[in-house]
């Protein structure tokens, strides 16, 4: 019992540091390598814990050796084209002015089904209102629609901005009683800003749930609730 | 960069350790190989002492080498190995000459094995 607590907890540090190295991308943008790479690495993983006649080190190397070759390779695929095409592949139309390319759509094996998922997922739901439909190299459809669908953006109707639209978005300065002090920081405000705060809404950061702020000095503050720790 | 420094230091660091296991490996298969031959032709001529005497240098060589191979043989081989040896100096004292000498080919044989599935070749690859 207590091999397998420590077997595990190695291998979970060993995890951790594992895709730290790997980077920093989300599950659902990995591209077809770094999938595979991650679903060996969980299998891998689990056979020096389930089978303790398996040396520890035999799930050890090959999560290392998986991880140091797809950062290498996703280093050699930044510097060369071919590399990169070789690796990830290249995103193909499948959607062109609101006719579907079915040669395309059999070659990816993408079927109907899944191309309307797509578009209803996107608020599309007449494949006429599409210009360009892509599908990235990660298997993400990304949708490019004609001029009189495209959702209206502030230039289209003119519209003028005020001062204050082009700030920052808020910075959260107080987070559930811990005072963030990089975001504090970022904020660029006078160094009294903070006390001066406190003192005017009579609290202190601990009795503060959440605190945000922008950089003008305007700020939404919610009190803890009475009877939380 | 960093980390395809640290990608290329990881490589370099599980092959060179990679090559030291295999090393180890081969001098500790030839070692005891040797100390098992030696005391299998010592039974062979009724020298039950001398084959003794061999059978628990074995022993003691063996559980030396043993504590470096469990970190990356698979332990149920060497448990095989563990077990076999602990009974061949009881037998060489008592005479059993049949027993011992299998028991020694079953070492040798476990012990080549080990070393066969480690050695790079496109055997052991495939």
């Amino acid at each position: 019992m207590t091999i397998v607590f420590f077997r595990t907890l190695v291998l979970y540090l060993l995890i951790v540091i594992a895709l730290r190295i790997m980077g920093k991308r989300q599950l659902g943008e990995l591209q077809p390598s770094e999938f595979v790479v991650t679903i060996l690495i969980s299998n891998i993983a689990t056979l020096p814990i389930e089978d303790t006649n398996i040396p520890l080190i035999g799930g050890v190397v090959p999560i290392l050796v998986l991880v140091s070759l797809e950062v290498l390779t996703s280093a050699l695929a930044l510097k060369n084209y071919k590399v990169r095409r070789l690796v990830s592949g290249r995103p193909r139309i499948i959607i062109r002015d609101g006719v579907i390319d079915q040669k395309e759509m059999e070659k990816l094996r993408f079927s109907i089904d899944d191309l309307m998922e797509e578009l209803r997922s996107n608020s599309i739901f007449d494949v006429k209102e599409v210009s360009f439909a892509i599908v990235e190299t990660t298997g993400k459809v990304s949708i490019y629609q004609p001029f009189d669908n495209r959702p209206a953006t502030a230039s289209m109707v003119g519209a003028q901005p005020s001062p204050t639209d082009n700030l920052p978005p808020p910075s959260v300065i107080v987070s559930d009683g811990v005072l963030v002090d990089e975001a504090l920081h970022d904020l660029q405000v006078k160094k009294d800003w903070l006390p001066k705060l406190l003192k005017k809404e009579k609290c202190e950061v601990k009795d503060i749930f959440l605190l945000t702020a922008q950089n003008d000095g305007s700020y939404n503050l919610i009190r803890r609730e009475k009877g939380r720790s | 960069m960093n980390r395809v420094r640290v990608s290329i230091t990881i490589l370099i660091t599980v092959m060179l350790l990679s090559i030291l296991g295999l090393w180890y490996l081969h001098n500790t298969q030839q070692e005891m190989t040797q100390l098992l031959t030696q005391a299998y032709a010592a039974a062979e001529v009724d020298d039950y002492d001398g084959a003794e005497q061999l059978a628990e240098e074995f022993d003691r060589t063996w559980h030396r080498h043993e504590q470096y191979l469990i970190l990356y043989i698979r332990h149920h081989q060497i448990d095989e190995i563990t077990s076999t040896s602990a009974r061949l100096a009881p037998l060489a004292a008592n005479g059993e000459e049949g027993e011992f000498l299998a028991e020694c080919k079953k070492i040798l044989a476990t012990l080549e094995h080990i070393y066969e599935s480690e050695k790079f070749s496109i055997k052991s690859v495939l």
